[in-house]
């Protein structure tokens, strides 16, 4: 590792440290605490809150039991699709269009807005001519701010359930929480960054194509557009996509490895800022030391997928002719640079792309088509992995606890005592559904992948030969399934079969994990809590630590093993 | 059970997209106020005219003027993007292979000099708008004899338009446009 690279993560572990932990603070006084009770902030907020609850017609202090929950997340996701949907079909007729982009086709406008409002950000279209400035604002950028919102109600309620000692079924109030936090997290956060990102040289107007004359007398159209605010956006709610078709490697979205480092820290804060909500919310019920065990494991797989990363693309690729110099040195920075920005280095993408890979915002400050078999494989295992490194908004704490779940299960089996988490027994109807949601996402992408790859008009749309196609087939069911949105961009997926498939992939990756989810937060609501005897399997320190990585490792591994030795296995020892 | 929260669903669709839009206007205008150039792209003059941006690259073929990356684009700032031929594409390296002889030509080298790896691979953007010194100071003395320049006055421009990144967070940089723009003061064509 070079300096720069050391460089990097050094400045990145500093605004992590220093601010996740407060932030997770806040999360759990502003969204853990019961309704009616105090939180900081309510003299600014309350007032804001409480006209958007008289306008929707909402009792702020009303709760809701997992059905009614699962009911609400569910509506307000397929409202927010079809606006958007009916936003990407009409743009061609609506104000705000200087680009004059045409409306999306019916395919591609199912795939854009299931896409969205799933946080996926997948985008079958060029952002330059896919979208007008109108449809970016009203449509995506809002999506970005609701997707994250569902992330961190669903994650609150998941948690409410786990640690509540009343026996009640409340699991939490949607609406509340999904305006809660929009006012108290997301958008004061976005606002002071996105002025950040401004001043940094990302472009913020509402102007289209401006075409110059160079200096060499071609004329060339510079694209102008509102990048900045949707780039915190997509960031900070770990969505994904962007302005422009080269997403986050475009120079006027992101023109420094400063502003790209910026990205990276806000895809990392709030998923990372949660387990210390959790941890807080726990200990004031008497259970400290739970988040240690869950942050520890995020950093240590986040290291481990993207530090090998960094030292792949580093090292560059030797494929390519000795007489091209990819050693760094002073004036040369060297390493694989193939679809990668100068102004990143090597190792400066690898970090901001592949660190990205597992919190579900899959941005990219390079092409992960263009990457090392190691680069690209490691941004694969941290998406297949199940985004829990850290993993998105709201969806990483849950996917973690669903594998702490998993883990204290298993534990139990080896020692023949009945699995119990926070003083909960976790029978076997709990098992089910733990089960079933951990299952999904495996079975969806694997058989997108098949169907994919066995269907000739399907398979060729990947252009590059051998197991480098196959992996970017696998990549883009990978990607969508698991909300992240990013691509191996050669993979052709402007089709009617991708567009369809992809869309399906992501409304089951979200929506069934999310039932499945509340449903098992549902079911151990209203257990009854045991108090700790000596024979209670504790779940902070680094035996539990252990079991949860092998877990996740073993479980993720053994599924996909097979089709990962076929693609970039393969490709690497090739 | 779902009357109910369609109703409310549907209002908080509405209040949501005014609040998105909301913030994006606020944040342009804002921006306009307090950054009003890099809000507007930071663009780069010669007089009065505008001739592109100190962020975005643009194509330079000319044998008096330094060369930018490959792009996969040609420079086209309406189609971003990267080439995505994957590393062990028989195509890329044939593609690299290529380049290099071409850049040897180009610059005067022998088959012995090694052509650092920026200026043979494309960028992730098409649009990179820098090269690395050592591309910049193989290319000084095609660009000094073109203009008749002492190659000390050539390679003075080139440190003169290199950025070092703060903390070296990143590599050092030349920007392509910034530099051929002194060339053409120094010694207009």
């Amino acid at each position: 590792m070079t300096w720069s690279g050391v460089a990097q993560l050094g400045v990145l572990v500093v605004a992590v440290a220093a601010t996740c932990p407060l932030l997770g603070r806040w999360i759990a006084c502003v969204l853990g605490g019961e309704p009616g009770e105090l939180s900081p902030g309510d003299r600014i907020f309350l007032p804001v809150e409480g006209a958007i609850y008289r306008l929707i017609g909402v009792s702020p202090r009303g709760v809701m039991n997992w059905r009614v929950y699962a009911i609400a997340a569910v509506l307000f996701g397929l409202i927010n699709a079809l606006a958007l949907y009916a936003i990407l079909r009409l743009q061609g007729h609506l104000p705000l269009n200087p680009t004059n982009v045409s409306g999306q086709s019916e395919a591609l406008a199912f795939n854009t807005a299931v896409s969205f409002v799933t946080g996926t950000n997948w985008q079958a279209y060029a952002g330059e001519t896919g979208a007008s400035h109108l449809a970016q604002m009203a449509g995506l950028v809002t999506a970005h701010i609701t997707a994250a919102a569902v992330g961190i109600a669903v994650a609150m309620a998941f948690v409410c359930a786990l640690i509540r000692r009343d026996r009640s079924e409340a699991i939490g109030n949607f609406w509340v929480d999904v305006v809660r936090a929009t006012t108290r997290i997301t958008l004061p956060i976005a606002i002071v960054f996105a002025l950040l990102l401004v001043s940094q040289g990302v472009v913020q107007d509402l102007d289209g194509f401006q075409e110059i004359r160079t200096i060499e007398g071609a004329v060339q159209a510079l694209p102008h557009g509102p990048a900045a605010s949707q780039e915190v956006t997509k960031a900070l709610g770990t969505n994904g996509g962007g302005l422009y078709n080269a997403g986050s490697a475009h120079p006027l979205a992101v023109p420094t490895i400063g502003v790209a480092l910026i990205e990276l820290y806000l895809t990392l804060l709030i998923p990372l800022a949660f387990p210390f909500a959790f941890g807080r919310m726990a200990r004031r019920r008497g259970l400290p030391g739970q988040a240690r065990v869950i942050v520890a494991a995020m950093v240590i797989l986040f290291a481990m997928l993207t530090g090998g990363a960094m030292a792949a693309e580093s090292s560059g690729n030797d494929r390519l002719p000795a007489a091209v110099e990819q050693a760094a040195t002073g004036d040369n920075p060297g390493g694989n640079l193939q679809g990668k920005e100068l102004r990143f280095g090597a190792e400066g993408s690898a970090l901001t792309t592949v660190g990205t890979m597992g919190t579900t915002a899959g941005l990219t400050t390079m092409a992960v088509d263009e990457a090392t078999p190691a680069g690209s494989g490691l941004a694969l295992a941290s998406i297949l992995l199940g985004e829990v490194s850290p993993g998105g908004v709201g969806t990483g704490i849950v996917g973690m606890l669903l594998n702490v779940l998993l883990a204290v299960f298993i534990a139990g089996l080896m020692v023949g005592r009945t699995p119990e988490y926070l003083g909960k027994t976790i029978r076997s109807a709990n098992v089910k559904l733990l089960a079933l949601a951990l299952i999904v996402a495996p079975v969806t992408v694997l058989a997108g992948t098949a169907a994919a790859v066995v269907i000739p008009s399907a398979r060729s749309a990947a252009p590059n030969p051998g197991p480098h196609g196959l992996t970017e087939i696998f990549y883009a069911y990978a990607s969508a399934t698991n909300a992240n949105g990013s691509a191996m961009a050669g993979l052709g997926s402007n089709t009617d079969w991708y567009n369809t498939t992809l869309g399906l992939a992501m409304l089951v990756g979200r929506f069934a994990v999310m039932v499945l989810t509340l449903a098992l937060a549902g079911s151990l609501a209203a257990k009854t809590v045991r108090p700790a005897t000596r024979g209670t399997m504790p779940t902070t320190g680094p035996v539990f630590l252990a079991l949860v990585l092998a877990v996740i490792v073993a479980v993720g591994g053994l599924t996909y093993l097979p089709a990962l030795v076929l693609g970039p296995v393969a490709e690497f020892l090739a | 059970m779902i009357r109910p929260q369609l109703i409310v669903g549907v209002r908080l669709i509405v209040i949501a997209t005014v609040i998105g839009l909301g913030y994006s206007l606020v944040t342009t205008g804002l921006a306009r106020v307090l950054f009003g150039d890099q809000a507007s792209g930071s663009q780069v003059r010669r007089g009065n005219e505008v001739v592109g941006s100190r962020l975005v690259g643009q194509q330079f073929v000319r044998s008096q003027f330094f060369h930018p990356r490959p792009s996969a684009s040609g420079y086209d700032g309406r189609a971003s993007g990267a080439a995505n031929l994957g590393p062990s594409n028989p195509e890329l390296i044939a593609l690299v292979a290529q380049r290099v002889r071409a850049y040897r030509r180009e610059n005067g080298l022998g088959s012995s000099v090694r052509v650092p790896v920026d200026a043979a691979t494309s960028s992730a953007s098409g649009l990179d708008p820098h090269i690395s010194v050592a591309n910049a100071r193989l290319q000084a003395r095609r660009v000094a004899r073109g203009r008749g320049l002492p190659l000390g006055r050539v390679n003075e421009l080139i440190d003169r338009n290199s950025e070092r990144s703060p903390l070296r967070l990143g590599p050092t940089v030349v920007n392509v446009l910034e530099l051929n723009l002194d060339v053409d003061r120094l010694a207009p064509p």
